[in-house]
């Protein structure tokens, strides 16, 4: 039998789908860790960068401090978080060092793209709201938080897709998660297991990259939407402009 | 067209719901392993997969996530934490034997060398051997020093005994290889005969061959591990291992000598807290144990006979897993 029938074999048996140790409960798992880290790295990150972004003040700093989660290897803080706290477990979040090692891993992008994206609104738009009487807080709600969409949610998706990839290493201090197929597979040399484990992290990462690229979309206001900014642009062009009013 | 408001309100509800049915099944679990410990005397156990008798097993012995930590008989940390940790007694020998002992080329095996050899592994018990590898890999020593303190301390080789011959020692990377490895090359030495060492050769599929085609001269070996590589099995039985282990050797060129008294097997582990409290001396005592209690070990524990199967089918306990 050869390799990709051995995979298709493996995800054909009934045994690998139901229980603790079956593919939707470590599927639940390794949502259940990503999705708690990737909530409690955006409560960090997003209202510090976007308040600093706001006034354009300490970026620099705050992306660099928060570059620190970049620079210690996850596998670094999963072996130091076990030795201190060993295998504590808290409700909802799981593994609490393969929290900590995630969020770590999850702040950085996220501080980066909320900080730049707030930072970067064109300065017009500022000081058109300034000149109408906005507050400064108005400014934040009402103008450069939705102008800057695009980007949180590029930096959502890009901590997003790390988070879910890098969950599996969960399986190393005995909790569950994808990886547990990974870990376990290498234990007894079953390269079936491990492929098969690959692969379904490799999915899940790709349904989060896509449902989050439609998520963004959704969030994005109507008229930042790149495809209606362009079909608005070609309709301008085709269509002559009747007494010298601009078209958009 | 939906209202600023109700997108908040709609997105904080996703979250919410996520949460909770990830806090769902986690409660969930908890319920399961309550009903497990409500259900009377023989308990089942809970497996969770760590280490090869590595850092996670024992930081989660120490802070009770687990109760059993299935580690080495030869790591030093047994002897570094005897005060708190107790390793029980594999009473009804579900351990294959895995004891030390020195690979030698046929040909150099002369009687004067193998006296040597024999003299020095009396002396090697599984104390001595925690001993050493708590020198080396727990207070960072170097493997020749702890191997010359060991031969000064037990007097070896012992008066009388000479060698002759020159021996190429090499060794696996690990600390009780080197360590080894290291106490038979210095006492050969002792004896009179010229040695030099390669040390961390590598693993059996690297050292062995050098040491058929005559690059090495003397190896450390476990006899459980060597009979298995060899295409042979190992059994609870230590001659019959032993014998099976020697004659695949001499096929290749290379024999064994007596082998010591220490050994480096699956030893199950548990606190001295959780000893007292269920009164454990042997494995078997765990069979008594009412409790849902949680056993860590390497991952491949569960598919394998001196772990979980065995623990299982030989001692009767069960698991979940």
């Amino acid at each position: 039998m050869n390799f990709f029938q051995d995979i298709a074999t493996w995800f054909n048996d009934p045994s690998h789908w139901r229980g603790d140790a079956g593919i939707p409960n470590r599927l639940l798992e390794h949502i259940q860790y990503s999705i708690c880290a990737i909530v409690a790295a955006i409560l960090v990150a997003m209202p510090i960068a976007v308040w600093l972004g706001h006034r354009r003040q300490f970026g620099t700093i705050a992306v660099n401090v928060s570059n620190l989660g970049r620079a210690i290897p996850s596998f670094a803080i999963l072996v130091l978080g076990t030795q201190a706290f060993g295998l504590l477990e808290l409700p909802v979040i799981g593994s609490f060092t393969t929290f900590v090692a995630l969020v770590a891993l999850a702040v950085p992008p996220l501080m980066t793209n909320s900080y730049v994206a707030v930072a970067e609104v064109p300065d017009e738009l500022r000081d058109a709201a300034r000149g109408v009487g906005m507050s400064e807080r108005g400014i934040l709600r009402r103008v450069e938080l939705p102008v800057a969409v695009p980007l949180l949610m590029a930096g959502v998706r890009t901590a997003s897709v790390q988070v879910v990839s890098t969950a599996t290493i969960a399986a190393f201090v005995g909790a569950g998660g994808l990886g547990r197929y990974i870990i376990d597979g290498r234990a007894i040399f079953d390269n079936t297991e491990i492929f098969a484990g690959a692969l379904l992290v490799a999915v899940l990462s790709l349904a989060t990259e896509i449902s989050l690229g439609f998520a963004q979309r959704a969030l994005t206001p109507r008229g930042l939407r790149a495809e209606l900014v362009t079909a608005r642009a070609a309709a301008v062009v085709a269509t002559p402009i009747p007494d010298g009013k601009v078209g958009l | 067209m939906i209202t600023k408001p109700v997108r908040v309100l709609l997105s904080a509800a996703v979250v919410a719901a996520l949460l909770a049915t990830a806090c769902g099944s986690d409660s969930s679990n908890n319920n399961a392993n309550s009903a497990a410990s409500s259900s009377g005397a023989a308990a089942t156990f809970t497996f969770v997969p760590l280490d090869s008798g590595g850092p996670n097993t024992k930081a989660a012995l120490d802070k009770g996530d687990i109760q059993i930590a299935v580690l080495y008989s030869s790591d030093g940390s047994l002897i570094k934490n005897k005060d708190k940790w107790v390793a029980l007694e594999d009473d009804k020998k579900l351990q294959p034997v895995d004891n030390f002992a020195p690979a030698v080329i046929k040909t150099k095996a002369t009687p004067q060398v193998t006296a040597v050899l024999d003299a020095v592994d009396a002396k090697l018990t599984k104390e001595a051997v925690q001993n050493a590898v708590a020198s080396v890999s727990i207070d960072g020593e170097n493997p020749e020093d702890v191997a010359t303190k060991f031969l000064t301390d037990n007097k070896l080789p012992p008066s009388g005994t000479t060698a002759t011959g020159t021996f190429v020692v090499g060794s696996a990377n690990f600390a009780e290889s080197e360590f080894a490895a290291q106490l038979y090359g210095q006492a050969l030495q002792k004896a009179g005969a010229t040695v030099s060492y390669k040390m961390d050769f590598g693993a059996r599929e690297a050292y062995l061959p050098a040491l058929e085609q005559g690059q090495l001269d003397l190896v450390p070996e476990f006899i459980g591990t060597l009979a298995t590589f060899l295409g042979g099995e190992s059994s609870n039985d230590l001659t019959a291992t032993l014998n099976d282990a020697k004659q695949r050797s001499e096929a290749k060129g290379f024999t064994l000598t007596k082998p010591a008294p220490a050994d480096s097997v699956n030893t199950y582990v548990v606190t001295k807290q959780t000893a007292d409290k269920y009164g454990l001396k042997n494995v078997s005592d765990l069979a008594k144990v009412s409790d849902p209690l949680k056993l860590g070990g390497p991952p491949e524990c569960p598919k394998r006979q001196p772990c979980l199967l065995g623990l299982k089918s030989v001692y009767g306990l069960k698991f979940n897993a």
